[in-house]
This record gives C-alpha cells, sequence and structure tokens, in this order.
C-alpha cells in the first residue's frame, strides 16, 4: 500500500514539471513582456537594460533553470502590474473559488445519489424517468448560462438575492445553485447508468430470487457496485469543477482564482496566470492522489496489480 | 464455459418503441437546422446592416425585424442564425480533429504498446491536469484567437477521450484471431491498422464524437462569453449573450433568444446521448 501511495505521488510530481515546462515555453511564445512593463516614451537602451535586470538576455536554458528551481520553492515570478509575487495573489484568492467548487460538489454529489437511491429503491420506472428528465434538461443549459438566467429570475425580477459579489451568505445561493444543480445532473445520470445496467445482472436477479428486499438490494448490493466508478469520474471531474469556476466567475462577479486569471490574461499579466495554471494543476493532482488512495483502500483488486 | 444469453431475437421483441427523448432531439436539432438554412434565404436577412435609428427593438414587434434588433440596430434573427452556424462549424472542425489525432494516437499507443504507447497515455493523462477551458485561456492569450486558430486548439486539447476508447479497443483487437491470421499472413503493422483496426474502432468514435459536439459547443459559447473565443464582428451566441446581458432590465430577448439557441443545440444531443444510453443498457 505504502508503495502504491508512493508512486501515485511519484507521478503527480512528473506531471507537474511537464506542467511547469509547458508554462515556461509557452510564455516565451506569447513575445517580449519588456515592452509592456515599460512608459511608451522609452529608449531602446532602457529596453535592454530592462531585459539585463529581468535576466531575459541569458540563455534559454539557463532562465528555465532557475524557473523550474524557483517554481519548485514557490515561486513563479512577480505579477506585473501588481509587483507582488504571483503566487501569493493566486493563492489569496484560492478560498473563494475551492469554497464555491466544494460546496457545490458535496452539495450535487449528495443530493444525486439520495435521488438515485430515491428511484432505485421505490422501483418506480415513472419517477426514474421523470428525474431523468430533468437532468437531462439541466444538462442542456451551460453552467453560465443558467447563472444569467438564476440572476435573471431571482434578482432581476423578484428582488429576492443579490446577483454578483460575494459580501453576505446570500451571495453565494446563486453562485452554488448553479453549480450545484449542474453537479446533481452529472451524477444523477451516471448513477441511473450504472444502475440500469445492473439491473439486468445475474447477481441482482440472484438476489430478488433469494427475497432480498428492495432497500437493502439497493443499498448493500448495487450501491457499493456503482460506487466505485463515481468515484473515479468524482476526482476528474471535482479538479474540471475548480477551472470550471473560471468562467462562472466572471458571470458573478466572484474575487476567485478564475477571474483573476482572465484579468492576468487580458493585462498581459503573464506571471499570474502561470501561477494560476500551476496551482489549479496542483489542486488537481491533489485531488486525484486523494481519489487514488481512496480507491485502492476500497478496491483491493487496484493495489494488487 | 457457456454462457447463456438470451437471443437477438427475443431481445428485439421485448423492446418498447423508440425512445420519446429521441424525437425530443431530433425536434430540437431540426429547428436550428431551420434557423442556420432557411433564415439566410428570408429578404430582410442582413446580419452586419447596422442602423442607430432601430437599435434595440424588442422581438416580435416590426414585421422588418422579427426578433428585434441589438444595441446596434442589427437584426437579431440573422445574427443568431450566423451565431448557430459559425458555433457548429467551429464545434464539428474542432472534434474532427480531435477525433482524428485521438485516432491515431490510440492505434499506435495499442498496437505497439511497450514505450510508446505508456509515453503518449502518460502525455494525455498529464494533460487532463489542466481543466480545458483553463488550458483554451491559455493558449488564447499565448497564440491568439483566429477562427482557424480556435478550432485547431479545441481540438487539439481534447483528444485523450479517443486515445483512451481507441488503445482500449486496439488493445483488446489485436489479440483476435482475425488479426493474428493476418500477421501470419505477411501484413505489416499499418496495413492491419489502416484496413483492419481502423473500421473496428471507428463506430465507437464516430459515436463519441457526435456527443462531443455538444461539449465542444458549450465550451467554445463559454470562451466567446468572456471575450477569449470568437471575436467580433464575427457573431457568435455567448457574445451574443455577454453583449446582451447588459440589457437584462430593457431588453430581455437580447439574452434569452441565444440561450435558447444554444439550449436547443446542447439539448438536442443530450436528449440524443440520454435516448442511446437506455437503448445501449437496455437488451
Amino acid at each position: 500500500m505504502a508503495r502504491y501511495v508512493l508512486a501515485r505521488i511519484g507521478w503527480g510530481i512528473i506531471t507537474l514539471l511537464v506542467i511547469l515546462t509547458f508554462v515556461f515555453f509557452l510564455a516565451r511564445l506569447t513575445g517580449d513582456p519588456v515592452r509592456l512593463l515599460l512608459p511608451d516614451q522609452a529608449t531602446q537602451a532602457d529596453v535592454e537594460a530592462m531585459r539585463d535586470s529581468l535576466g531575459l538576455n541569458r540563455p534559454l536554458i539557463e532562465q528555465y533553470w532557475d524557473f523550474i528551481t524557483g517554481a519548485l520553492t514557490g515561486d513563479v515570478g512577480e505579477s506585473i502590474r501588481q509587483g507582488r509575487p504571483a503566487l501569493e495573489l493566486v493563492l489569496e484568492r484560492l478560498p473563494a473559488t475551492l469554497e464555491l467548487a466544494v460546496t457545490s460538489f458535496v452539495l450535487g454529489f449528495v443530493v444525486a445519489l439520495g435521488l438515485a437511491v430515491i428511484g432505485e429503491v421505490s422501483s418506480s420506472r415513472k419517477l426514474r424517468n421523470g428525474l431523468l428528465w430533468v437532468a437531462t434538461f439541466r444538462q442542456s443549459v451551460p453552467p453560465y448560462l443558467f447563472g444569467i438566467l438564476l440572476i435573471l429570475i431571482l434578482s432581476v425580477n423578484m428582488g429576492l438575492l443579490p446577483a454578483i459579489g460575494r459580501n453576505s451568505l446570500a451571495s453565494y445561493v446563486i453562485p452554488v445553485l448553479t453549480m450545484a444543480t449542474f453537479e446533481v445532473a452529472l451524477y444523477l445520470r451516471l448513477f441511473n447508468t450504472f444502475f440500469d445496467e445492473m439491473r439486468g445482472k445475474d447477481w441482482v436477479r440472484t438476489a430478488i430470487a433469494k427475497g432480498v428486499d428492495r432497500p437493502r438490494l439497493v443499498f448493500r448490493h448495487m450501491l457499493p457496485n456503482a460506487l466505485l466508478p463515481v468515484i473515479t469520474v468524482a476526482g476528474l471531474n471535482l479538479g474540471i469543477l475548480v477551472g470550471g469556476t473560471v468562467v462562472l466567475e466572471m458571470v458573478f462577479n466572484w474575487p476567485g482564482m478564475g477571474r483573476l486569471i482572465v484579468q492576468g490574461v487580458t493585462q498581459r499579466d503573464y506571471p499570474i496566470v502561470q501561477a494560476g495554471v500551476v496551482v489549479t494543476a496542483s489542486v488537481f493532482i491533489l485531488i486525484n492522489i486523494a481519489v487514488d488512495v481512496l480507491y485502492a483502500v476500497l478496491d483491493p483488486r487496484v493495489r494488487l496489480k | 464455459m457457456t454462457q447463456i444469453v438470451p437471443s437477438k431475437g427475443v431481445a428485439a421483441f421485448r423492446r418498447p418503441g423508440p425512445q420519446l427523448s429521441l424525437f425530443v432531439a431530433i425536434a430540437m436539432l431540426i429547428s436550428v437546422l431551420l434557423l442556420i438554412v432557411v433564415v439566410p434565404f428570408l429578404p430582410n436577412f442582413d446580419p452586419d446592416k447596422q442602423s442607430l435609428f432601430f437599435a434595440l427593438e424588442p422581438a416580435f414587434q416590426d414585421p422588418d425585424y422579427p426578433l428585434g434588433t441589438d444595441a446596434l440596430g442589427r437584426d437579431v434573427l440573422s445574427r443568431l442564425s450566423v451565431a448557430a452556424r459559425v458555433s457548429v462549424l467551429v464545434a464539428i472542425g474542432a472534434v474532427a480533429i480531435s477525433a482524428v489525432v485521438g485516432l491515431v494516437i490510440g492505434l499506435v499507443a495499442g498496437w505497439f504498446r511497450g514505450a510508446v504507447d505508456s509515453v503518449l497515455m502518460a502525455l494525455g493523462n498529464i494533460q487532463l491536469a489542466i481543466p480545458v477551458v483553463l488550458l483554451l485561456i491559455v493558449l488564447v492569450a499565448s497564440l491568439g484567437s483566429s477562427p482557424v486558430l480556435l478550432v485547431v486548439l479545441l481540438g487539439l486539447v481534447n483528444w485523450v477521450g479517443y486515445g483512451r476508447v481507441v488503445r482500449a479497443q486496439v488493445v483488446s483487437l489485436r489479440e483476435r484471431e482475425f488479426i493474428t491470421a493476418v500477421t501470419t499472413a505477411g501484413g505489416s503493422g499499418w496495413w492491419i491498422m489502416r484496413k483492419h483496426l481502423l473500421p473496428n474502432v471507428f463506430p465507437a468514435v464516430l459515436v463519441l464524437a457526435a456527443f462531443d459536439v455538444g461539449v465542444i459547443i458549450t465550451v467554445e459559447s463559454s470562451l466567446s462569453f468572456i471575450g477569449l473565443g470568437i471575436q467580433p464582428p464575427t457573431p457568435s451566441l455567448g457574445l451574443m449573450i455577454s453583449e446582451g446581458q447588459r440589457y437584462l432590465q430593457t431588453n430581455i430577448g437580447l439574452t434569452l433568444l441565444p440561450a435558447f439557441v444554444i439550449f436547443l443545440l446542447i439539448g438536442g444531443i443530450q436528449f440524443a446521448s440520454q435516448a442511446f444510453n437506455k437503448t445501449s443498457t437496455r437488451g
């Protein structure tokens, strides 16, 4: 087990190194940052001096080495616009993004699990189909659009809730509702697919034949089997969720990491963008190490392979 | 060991009629198709003509502008038609690129196995660590966002799913007798991949691609919405929504109409996938 965990961690470190390399070389493709830093009337001599002081005149490989070693000690450069370490700026905004993503995920997953189990225990085809239709409808509206529609109904028309910002508990309602409903739809359809598949399996028929009652069949036999693959999807999805909030943060004016990254893009503040990508990837990697370990605990076959 | 499997005939007999969700999906997709194909032939079709005199007209009032006008007095119906066309073409182009890239990588990885396989699949895993939307934002910010580049980038970041599916199929196919037979007859790896593996993995790729179009439309419209996708003056659904959002209080149609077109497009594909899931898990 320890070997398995170490292997996952080693893999995470390799992933991070490749991503650092990627953002480093991508930054070189965006063009000269010096012109953006200096006022318009700067002379060629000023430009050269600036290039020297930033170390941009040194060999690429040397710059790359400095970037990687710097990044491993938590330094990916300073924000061009704000003059503070980019990583610090991104980490300041991370909690706002995480609380949105994690709350929505937990809420969505629990509700989806509940609905899927109710649908299966009741063994009512009508109820299951009804839930599935609602889920598919929800999936037909992209999150940012759903957010705008909620703002339109709950804020503009009814005046019930604040539309944007992160000032009070009430301002969480619309963003969380937007993402959580999306998660409910996703996991409900996922659980449904696995339950659908199982219903025809011999071991389910055997369980029914030997007189296992419906709740026991669902909780003891079907749910544990459905949970394993759903957890794998959830690991991937939770990482995507953290990145996917980027667009939603723009809709809700949410002071999270995503909005900072988009600002970084529009202001050509590349270190911010680099730091944002590295932090998002790190969150994703950590979540997936946790999921892999959880999976190995739940399913011994994984760690024995 | 023999397995008892009900014959195809019995399964077909039990299967009830086509899914209602399939009809809904077809209805939604046909309405978008009509918007794209028929509207350009209407007499008043002009997505670019501005006239501030007629700016911000509400929908369903002026027969010249059936769905109203935007802040610059441009005909919303014409713009919706072009925007839907752009969205669909961008998505189809991008999905085609992902499918081809994924197909090639999956075939190579699955057939050669070993180091090639490990490296290719590892690359896929690493790429997944950066969420697609964020990856695209970074790429667009560094490389620009001309429509062609956007299609290529959308396509390139999305190959992993195809690569995995194709590889998994090839890994199991290559152990089958008919492949062994070709190898013994002297068929080269390239020949086997092209003539025997490709036709076998193609259906799965096609299904994946069809459902992926909806995903890509979502991603593209999100990017356009935050100003990093399709650039004006080309009309795009995401852009129309972000412009319309400014007039939520006065002219709600500017937001709701493009939103409805997106709903029809993505919904059409989602409901089709619901119907498909039902059929494929049954019987």
